[in-house]
């Protein structure tokens, strides 16, 4: 957008005034990490400090840590994939094709993220149980799936209805079948919502800890449990490796935000050249 | 959820080991053949705390007494009592032995969701009774253990005094003497509030406040409720009791109502107040140099007697056993390792309280706490209550805890809100 | 073929209301024109949302069922209203959906507000922009758990840095989360924190996808920004601003790590929401019946709430 230097100005203002403030408790958290359990806890709280890095070799050292990093990893990356490879088409079958029911099936998802897992996870885990599901991944991958998969279908639903439906008319009209007019033409046109879901996905899977907590018990860990575990005690919390533990485990994410930025830019320069 | 498989020993493990079997090649583990389960699985799920902390490392004693495989898990308490209750009420508990606490008793009772151990306690093949001595363990801890009144469904492993543990160099400077009752206590923790450097007291205003409130309330002479289940707490005895809490929550640091156990003992370890009114499980803590700036300076004394005696909060965590538990012998054979005298004085001397009284008069118990800790607790229980547990408990907290809460913001007076307290709970018992 | 389709995108989206008022009177004019395409389509159609749906329904059906049989039977078996007599007559209850109303509301608006101003302070910028759309996220990826911990340790009134901060510039801060008069402000400033991202992200997207070329011919038309904002931005925008919108709304309702960990509803029941209220009466006091009885609660206030939002996103643009 073509933009005069003072709209610039605000912008950039706004930008970096909300990154500071947004930031200022994870600054914090970074100066925590960096503390020795008496610093952590010192009054006044110190800025000033003889750093360490010992929470961060500790946690890193941590056989606990790995394992569930692993299986956060494990857990995120298959219910997205499974979220996304259902609800993708799913919403497009929302926006484009005209069919009975299609309000209701819309609601229908919808609903599936309106009750509070609280409310239901008794019954949840009883089918859990009868299908044997308790405790292992693919278990929790379906119950993270059930997180996302309602985000999926109604932003990416939003995504395709922005779309022209011309696009795949001509196609159609061309010859080409209606699920290749889909991935070859519509896809590549909603990269941009793509990512996004795909990352909601993957934090909501990342950040979970209900479901981790109640759908298994012995052979499955993750990370947000873990690091309840570990560094939060029955005396007290141990705030030096927790705040380390915690900025470890945004940096998949953050890995994951920056590598996906790419195709952001990607997806619009396709949808500035069609 | 940190799982700790010990079927592998690890270097580390062994390493560690050798000072568990050094205390278990001297002690004495009476007449049974333990190794009646070796091979069998044993799933152990405990809440992090200080007993959790100090027995992990000594269950590879545990294994190699009775070839007995235990896996081990654990969560902190907020989480470990969701997945407890939430396994329990759909019927998929996997665990065999679990941490519990007493006021969940008659719940888990009604429910049948523990089994039974007094007839384990009583087969010869699996008990030696003699050498166990259940008559060592203190009368509270001995009470908790049928406390749903219909079978005894656990066993204590600790024992929590409330006491007062205080600053002696803040109290020295102030020339002010340890308190001894209420009027004393308020009396020294304004004036040292008003010396303006530290707060005066530091004191639950949290979710669990009712339970260094109760012992406030039996030594004013006032109660929660009757023996059958009648409310009572709307007595006069009760309002100062509140009106007493609430006073001394006047002198505590600013934002009292969020503070639990956690932070009460962040006040204390950082030095931010001069006085605590809670658990004993504090003072290992609080004397660990890496971990307190105060270690030095820490004094203690028993609760404060109010108007009608000293009366304070007493506390059991115990063991319980899955109804659902496909091991229950092994499980009983854990339970009973882990309270016997043997490993409960090794518990102690790693500075946790025992629930049984011939730990107390060990050598070590005296090398590990200062004379005057021991003393405090020892006179706290001796007259100590617990709380009246009842299949509605929590939910009979509930209010009690707003209430507190009010009173303590100033939103509302002792006897106001009590009345309150009083009429939702006749409803909840109606 | 790009100035041709944005100038469609540009006109279809500035007048959806005779849009769908036209397709309100002709629904399926598909249909009836080529009604073997739409057999075509329909089948289509099955094809991508049968199987989702079987599974979908094979796992909630049961939780579902069994929790609203739960929520109308009484204690000693009978089916009944009295759970639901007692949740609304019980202590707090009036303050309790206040709350729960004022939480959702303020945190979805503040949550919505930064994050579309944010995504729209993003379209102006040139360097840095990858930047702050990986730095603004973070909030959003650092686990509640931590976070929560982390804000209530910050915001304590006399142990807390926020407050000795506050202090060195001469302020007595305030009780935050401890205090009854402002702690429901605290958590919603922490869950709206936590959230802006959410917001962010999408609509960022949102803008992403749009053709530069509309937004372009308006300003050269000589719009101010912002009518090109309200006129050509927000329209097109609209079903992405709604559906953020839908969920944010719908995870404020229900939110509960950030509270539970910062306040478990207090002090008194300053913060106390529906949920924070069925999670105690499920694993604190084994309610179970109370717990289903406010969860078909929050399910039939969801349904209302969303269903009017969700028509709307419903109607095509076309």
């Amino acid at each position: 957008m073509h933009s005069t230097p003072f709209a610039r100005l605000v912008a950039y203002t706004w930008l970096w005034l909300c990154t500071l403030v947004f930031l200022s408790p994870i600054a914090w958290m970074v100066l925590q990490s960096l503390k020795t359990p008496i610093e952590a806890i010192a009054f006044p709280p110190r800025f000033i400090f003889s750093p360490t890095l010992a929470n961060y070799g500790a946690v890193l050292s941590s056989d606990g840590f790995r394992s569930a990093l692993l299986g956060s990893l494990i857990i995120g990356m298959g219910s997205v994939a499974i979220a996304l490879a259902t609800g993708v088409p799913f919403a497009y079958a929302l926006a484009r094709c005209d069919f009975p029911g299609r309000k209701e099936l819309g609601h229908f998802i919808l609903s599936t993220k309106m009750l509070p897992a609280i409310v239901i996870i008794v019954p949840f885990i009883q089918v859990y149980r009868h299908i044997g599901l308790l405790d292992t991944y693919v278990g929790v991958v379906i119950a993270h799936v059930l997180l996302s998969l309602a985000v999926v279908v109604w932003v990416m639903r939003g995504f395709f209805q922005a779309l022209p439906r011309e696009l795949e008319e001509a196609a159609v009209i061309d010859g080409a079948s209606r699920l290749r007019a889909f991935g070859v033409i519509i896809l590549p046109l909603a990269v941009p919502g793509l990512i996004t879901v795909a990352a909601l996905g993957f934090i909501l899977s990342w950040n979970d800890l209900f479901f981790a907590l109640t759908l298994t018990s012995l052979n499955v860990t993750t990370l947000p449990a873990f690091l309840g575990t570990q560094y939060v005690g029955f005396l007290a919390v141990d705030w030096g490796k927790l705040s380390a533990a915690g900025l470890l485990a945004t940096l998949p994410i953050m890995l994951l935000a920056v590598g996906l930025q790419r195709f952001l830019i990607r997806g619009l320069a396709l949808g500035a050249v069609k | 959820m940190k799982r700790r498989e010990f079927l592998t020993a690890t270097a580390a493990v062994c390493a560690l080991g050798k000072l568990s079997s050094a205390s278990a090649a001297t002690s004495n583990f009476g007449s049974i053949n333990w190794k009646q389960q070796s091979g069998t699985k044993l799933n152990v799920f405990m809440a992090r705390h200080p007993w959790q902390e100090a027995i992990e490392p000594e269950i590879d004693q545990f294994r190699g007494l009775t070839g007995i495989n235990v896996q081990l898990s654990e969560l902190p308490e907020d989480q470990y009592a969701t997945k407890v209750a939430a396994d329990l009420s759909a019927g998929v508990f996997e665990y065999d032995v679990f941490m519990s606490q007493y006021y969940d008793a008659p719940r888990y009772e009604a429910a049948k969701w523990t089994a039974a151990l007094d007839p384990l306690m009583n087969d010869p093949k699996l008990t030696d009774k003699n050498w166990y001595d259940w008559q060592d363990f203190f009368p509270g801890a001995r009470q908790i253990a049928t406390i749903g009144g219909k079978y005894a469904d656990r066993v204590a492993i600790t024992a929590e005094a409330q006491i007062l543990i205080y600053r002696k160099d803040v109290l020295a400077k102030l020339g002010i003497a340890p308190p001894l009752d209420f009027n004393d206590l308020l009396a020294a923790a304004d004036k040292i509030g008003k010396a303006g450097n530290i707060s005066g007291i530091t004191l639950r205003g949290g979710t669990y406040a009712w339970w260094p409130f109760y012992g406030v309330v039996k030594s004013y002479g006032g109660d929660f409720l009757t023996p059958d289940l009648k409310p009572v707490i709307d007595s006069s005895q009760d309002i100062e009791a509140l009106q007493m809490y609430a006073d001394l929550a006047k002198d505590a640091p600013q934002g009292v109502t969020s503070y639990d156990w956690d932070e009460i003992n962040t006040a204390m370890l950082s030095g931010q107040a001069a006085m605590f009114l809670d658990s004993s499980v504090i003072y290992s803590r609080i004397k660990d140099p890496t971990l307190s700036t105060v270690s030095n300076e820490i004094g203690a004394a028993p609760f404060p007697t109010g108007p009608a005696g000293r009366h304070g909060s007493s506390h059991y965590w115990s063991l319980s056993m899955a109804a659902a538990s496909k091991q229950q012998d092994a499980g009983w054979l854990f339970i009973q390792w882990a309270t016997s005298k043997p490993v409960q004085a090794l518990l102690q001397s790693k500075g946790v309280l025992a629930p049984r009284a011939s730990v107390y008069g060990t050598s070590d118990a005296s090398k590990m706490y200062a004379a005057d800790f021991l003393d405090a607790v020892k006179i706290s229980l001796t007259s100590a209550v617990i709380l009246p547990a009842n299949a509605k408990f929590f939910e009979l907290m509930d209010p009690l805890r707003v209430a507190i809460q009010q009173v303590i913001t100033g939103d509302s007076t002792a006897a106001t809100s009590l009345k309150s307290v009083e009429s939702q709970w006749q409803k909840i018992l109606a | 073929m790009a100035k041709d389709l944005s100038l469609k995108m540009t006109t279809s989206a500035s007048e959806p209301r005779e849009r769908s008022v036209a397709q309100f009177f002709r629904p399926r004019h598909f249909a009836r024109h080529r009604s073997s395409a739409s057999r075509d389509m329909r089948r289509f159609a099955l094809i991508l949302t049968l199987p989702l749906t079987v599974v979908l329904l094979a796992l909630l059906i049961y939780p579902l069922i069994y929790t609203i049989i739960l929520a109308f039977t009484s204690d000693k078996g009978g089916a009944s209203l009295g759970n639901f007599i007692a949740i609304v007559t019980a202590s707090g209850f009036a303050q309790v959906v206040t709350n729960t109303l004022i939480f959702t509301c303020a945190s979805t608006a503040i949550s919505f507000l930064f994050g579309f101003s944010l995504a729209y302070a993003m379209e102006f910028v040139g360097a840095g922009r990858r930047f702050f759309s990986s730095i603004l996220i973070l909030p959003m990826a650092l686990m509640p758990v931590v976070s929560g911990l982390t804000w209530s340790m910050m915001l304590n009134p006399a142990l807390g840095v926020v407050n000795a901060l506050l202090r060195v510039v001469g302020v007595h801060g305030p009780g935050w989360a401890t205090q009854a008069d402002t702690a429901l402000a605290t958590v919603i400033l922490i869950d709206a924190w936590q959230w802006t991202p959410f917001c962010f992200l999408i609509i960022h997207a949102g803008f992403q996808s749009l053709a530069r070329e509309p937004l372009e011919a308006a300003l050269i038309d000589g719009a101010t920004r912002w009518q090109t904002l309200r006129m050509v931005i927000i329209p097109l925008l609209r079903n992405i601003l709604l559906v953020t919108l839908l969920f944010r709304m719908m995870d404020a309702f229900k939110a509960f790590d950030t509270i539970f960990v910062v306040t478990k509803g207090g002090p008194g029941r300053a913060t106390e929401t529906l949920v924070i209220r069925a999670f105690m009466q499920a694993f604190q006091f084994y309610e179970p019946r109370t717990t289903a009885a406010i969860g078909v609660l929050l399910l039939i206030a969801t349904m209302l709430a969303t269903r009017r939002i969700g028509d709307l996103i419903g109607q095509e643009v076309e």
